[in-house]
């Protein structure tokens, strides 16, 4: 197994030699450093790293090579890197509720303390959806309507977040508001075009159908209202004790030297201001929120105190 | 009109056909060796577009993943062990055709039938995108449920002669497709406290543990056996006269190709059925279409043709709600969302509108590939109709490594490779026993759909049972399901007393 | 060829023993999953849509009801034989044996190294005694498996 790494790094000791070798140092890092994207090529978490990883490398002065290990949401990578050296030559990618939701709700080998947390790039644009026919402008309708028919309602669900965030809130209003498991978000997309469920969550695959007026956004999970809808409100404008934000999370192993934790903090945080992560994240429409350094580990362990709570008061 | 022009120049630039045909070359290898599946293939691929261009990319994604369709059907034909899991019908009539020394006309066949079924499903997304995504989106979780029944009378059709062998190989694979985090509650199901088993068993392993490994552990014991008793082992030479088309014989599968395609391309639009399942639904079509004298089972030509133009018919039919509305209707599909994501093109209901050039170009290239599949199908098979005259003691243990390798690859996790030998354990006990491990890997495929379609249905529905008289489109696939069953098991029975009086 | 009389007594017997030996397996498997495995391995119940327990315990329920039914109808009638496989097991296990030894070595020594040790046992366990055949064979896995690696697949 600890060849993998290697075969992995084929391609970018290439590169490496391509450039002219930098020469040996005697402080970190001395080798190229692994970027694990918990998630599989081509999703948002691994673009995003993917764009990341150029300017990494310039500051880092090592190149620094991607390998997706994608499995249980990001779960299987973070597990992994558990076991791995705090050395810093291994970073995990995977998005930040994998360390402050998943917990709560599994029974996992690690929690947010096995962790320490360098960057986290972007925000997932996650939101509440509907068909414009229904008539909503924001998810205060949907809440009214509901009660007003006093009918249960269904809505797409992709995660256990969604689900834990949409059940407070049933609860705090007194309707019914019945998840519908899918496997992701373009089934939920699909479902709420189709009109099989009253809305859906959907984390950013209905941006293209919402542009082009097929959707209504209803309501934003996160703190910031998303570019592109400003009429939207978030759950907290609507009067909702929780905030659900979803980035892409940068870890390494609980125990890395002070040194080489600075180390990686400077780069990222160079690498935040790199314009083509920001362009990549603005495609995405993942906002411009790159915290770095103690911003991150203080945001990460109050998000994990948040859903701990939400999750208890929805049991 | 002009965005057309340039869309067609940009896919016969020099980068997007160097791209195509990269891509057709890449997924043909992968498609012909057992054990390398598409998954596999794509998990590889993906990485490298990003440093193509948007059409390129896109090009070099559907090359690798028509030609491995493509491709499966080799060593379905030669060694009785499918490329890819969609070729595995192709076995029934490929494998016997091989063994009577018409190896290359099985291979020209099923090249001729994928290449028809690639090209008229190709053309189908080009000319009725729009109209036929409209229908995908009235597919809902009653509809999908009721498809998922329909589809699953077809493990009655395929079990054989003991009906309830099949079946009970069909329900350990919907046993085995539960393992994993339940989609409901998000519980951990079967799992054994391992998170690798989170997300279920992973397919590949499963495909390429039952059906490669499998194949392999039977042929290696008759190899064995044949050595010690010093029989001679059988080679199977080409017959010199006869491996050619003859225009009778394209006349003769002609009318099964075409259903098959409709077959397949019907499979590709509704979300989530997938190449596997077409193949095997157009299989036992083409079965129940047969007329007297046809030999199915033992090696027609027909039947090879079925399966391959279904499983090829499936993927650019499954880009039709993609293309036309952004949602990806197979993995594969899913693919390219990735990859037109990283690209900066969001797939959606604007895609046209905002990069006709690029959609155009990917039109055209995708044509474009089907003749590069040609091509190299065509010089690929008068290499590899040889692979018969090749010792199995070369065959069984390259293939064994491949598979080892092709269930590393698409996760990078050494637990896809032990879990591949498991159940390539498993299968070869089911198999000595009599049990098919075609009807289980039809279980394991479908049995999540089913359970995820149904579980949505009760929470949509509210349990209510009537309201599936508000969904005529699954009442329709209902009846049938009960129509199919009777059919099914009927001359399922006859055929078997027949067998048995020795007629 | 014995007399039909005979040669179904003779038969029949093994047919008998086969059901029987599929009914025990299966049949206590799947007892095995529905009261030990399944309760233990899922969260039950308080869903919307179904138990997590209900899809797996049905099917097991399945399988089980299934055996028997086959065992009966053996015990009523003489099945007809079915096409199945009759080599001695000990080939396949040596096979098997061989694979596994060979995947570990790839886990510990990695793709090259192990992928070569993997098609040596497999050879060795073909009877393949031809030295030519035993070194090839192996390097042209190791020097392929080790290129893989290098294109960084």
């Amino acid at each position: 197994m600890n060849l993998l790494p290697k075969m992995l790094l084929g391609l970018s000791a290439l590169t490496l030699v391509a450039t002219g070798a930098v020469p040996a140092m005697a402080e970190y890092p001395e080798k190229p450093v692994t970027i694990i994207v918990g998630f599989g090529a081509g999703g948002g978490v691994d673009t995003v790293s993917r764009a990341a990883a150029n300017a990494l490398g310039e500051s880092l002065g090592q190149p620094v090579a991607i390998k997706n290990q994608p499995g249980a949401g990001g779960g299987l990578a973070t597990t992994a890197l558990k076991a791995m050296p705090a050395d810093g030559y291994n970073i995990v990618a995977t998005t930040s509720t994998t360390l402050t939701f998943d917990p709560h709700t599994q029974d996992l080998a690690f929690n947010v303390d096995d962790f320490d947390y360098i960057a986290a790039f972007g925000v997932f644009p996650e939101a509440l959806i509907s068909l414009p026919s229904r008539g909503w402008k924001t998810f205060a309708d949907t809440v009214a309507e509901a009660k007003s028919k006093g009918e249960p309602m269904s809505y797409a669900s992709t995660t256990s977040v969604d689900r834990v965030v949409v059940g407070m809130i049933s609860k705090q209003e007194g309707v019914t508001l019945n998840p519908t498991p899918t496997k992701g978000g373009a089934e939920a997309v699909a479902q709420t075009l189709g009109g099989h469920v009253d809305f859906a969550y959907s984390s950013g695959t209905y941006y293209a159908q919402a542009e082009a007026g097929n959707l209504q956004v209803l309501a934003v999970f996160g703190d910031e209202r998303i570019e592109g809808f400003p009429d939207t409100p978030t759950l907290q404008e609507l009067g909702y004790d929780i905030s659900s934000m979803n980035m892409v999370l940068f870890l390494i192993p609980k125990g890395t030297p002070d040194e080489v934790k600075a180390k990686l903090t400077e780069a990222f945080g160079a690498a935040a201001k790199d314009p083509q992560l920001l362009e990549t994240l603005k495609k995405r429409n993942m906002g411009s929120f790159v915290p770095v350094g103690e911003e991150i580990s203080t945001l990460i362990h109050k998000q994990s105190d948040q859903f701990k709570a939400a999750v208890e008061a929805s049991k | 009109m002009e965005n057309i022009l340039l869309g067609a120049g940009d896919a016969f630039s020099l980068t997007a056909i160097a791209a195509v045909f990269g891509g057709i070359l890449l997924g043909y290898i992968v498609g012909v060796v057992p054990g390398l599946s598409r998954p596999a293939a794509l998990a590889v691929a993906v990485p490298l577009t990003y440093y193509m261009t948007p059409i390129a990319a896109i090009a070099f994604l559907v090359g690798v993943t028509k030609a491995s369709a493509a491709g499966g059907a080799t060593g379905a034909i030669m060694l009785n062990t499918p490329g890819e899991p969609s070729s595995a019908a192709t076995c029934y009539d490929g494998y016997p055709l091989a063994r009577a020394g018409k190896a290359a006309k099985a291979l020209k066949i099923a090249l001729y039938s994928s290449v028809f079924g690639d090209m008229v499903s190709t053309l189908v997304l080009i000319a009725l995108a729009m109209p036929l995504a409209s229908f995908a989106l009235k597919m809902g979780p009653v509809e999908m449920t009721s498809v998922m029944i329909f589809a699953l009378t077809f493990i009655a059709a395929l079990s054989g002669t003991s009906l309830t062998k099949g079946l009970v190989s069909g329900i350990f694979g919907i046993l085995l497709a539960t393992v994993g985090l339940d989609p409901e509650s998000a519980t951990p199901r079967l799992t054994f406290g391992m998170i690798e088993l989170f997300d279920g068993i992973p397919l590949v392993s499963a495909t390429v543990g039952m059906l490669a490994f499998t194949e392999m552990l039977v042929q290696a014991e008759a190899y064995i056996r044949a050595r010690k008793t010093g029989e001679e082992i059988q080679k199977m030479e080409l017959l010199p006269d006869d491996n050619g088309v003859s225009l009778e014989e394209v006349r003769e599968v002609a009318p099964t190709a075409v259903r098959s395609t409709l077959v397949g391309i019907a499979a590709g639009i509704i979300p989530g059925l997938g190449p596997t399942i077409g193949a095997f639904l157009a299989y036992v079509v083409a079965k129940k279409f047969a007329k007297p004298g046809d030999r199915y089972g033992e090696g027609d030509i027909k039947g090879v043709a079925a399966t391959e133009a279904a499983d090829n018919a499936v993927l650019p039919a499954s880009f039709i709600p993609l293309f036309a509305i952004g949602l990806p209707g197979s993995v594969s599909a899913a693919i390219l969302v990735a990859a037109f994501m990283m690209h900066g093109v969001v797939p959606g209901p604007l895609v046209f509108e905002q990069h006709p050039r690029l959609m155009y170009g990917i039109y055209v290239s995708m044509l474009v590939a089907s003749f590069c599949m040609l091509i190299v199908g065509r010089v690929g098979l008068t290499f590899f109709a040889r692979i018969g005259s090749v010792p199995a003691v070369i065959i069984i243990p390259m293939v064994i490594v491949f598979c080892t390798l092709g269930s590393f690859l698409e996760h990078h996790a050494m637990f896809s490779v032990y879990a591949m030998v498991v159940l390539g354990v498993v299968g070869y006990f089911m198999q000595r026993y009599g049990y098919s491990v075609v009807t289980f890997l039809i279980g394991f495929v479908i049995g999540p759909l089913f359970e995820l379609s149904l579980r949505q249905s009760i929470i949509v529905t509210n349990h209510r049972l009537e309201a599936i008289l508000h969904h005529p489109i699954a009442i329709g696939f209902l009846v049938m399901s009960v129509a199919a069953a009777i059919f099914f098991i009927k001359p399922a029975g006859k055929l078997a007393q027949a067998q048995q009086t020795g007629v | 060829m014995n007399g039909d009389i005979q040669g179904r007594r003779v038969s029949r017997l093994p047919q008998f023993r086969k059901a029987l030996g599929e009914l025990i397996v299966v049949g206590g498997a799947s007892l095995a999953m529905i009261f030990w495995i399944i309760p233990a391995q899922t969260s039950s119940g308080g869903e919307l849509g179904l138990s997590p327990q209900l899809v797996p315990t049905v099917c097991s329920a399945a399988i089980g009801l299934l055996t028997l039914f086959r065992f009966i109808s053996t015990l009523i009638s003489t099945p007809a034989p079915e096409p199945g496989d009759d080599a001695p097991i000990h080939y396949a296990l040596t096979m098997i044996a061989a694979t596994a030894a060979g995947i570990a070595a790839i886990a510990y020594l990695g793709w090259a190294i192990g992928g070569a040790i993997l098609a040596l046992l497999v050879l060795l366990v073909l009877g393949e005694r031809r030295l030519l055949m035993l070194s090839l064979l192996p390097v042209l896995v190791a020097v392929l498996l080790f290129l893989i690696q290098k294109t960084g697949i």
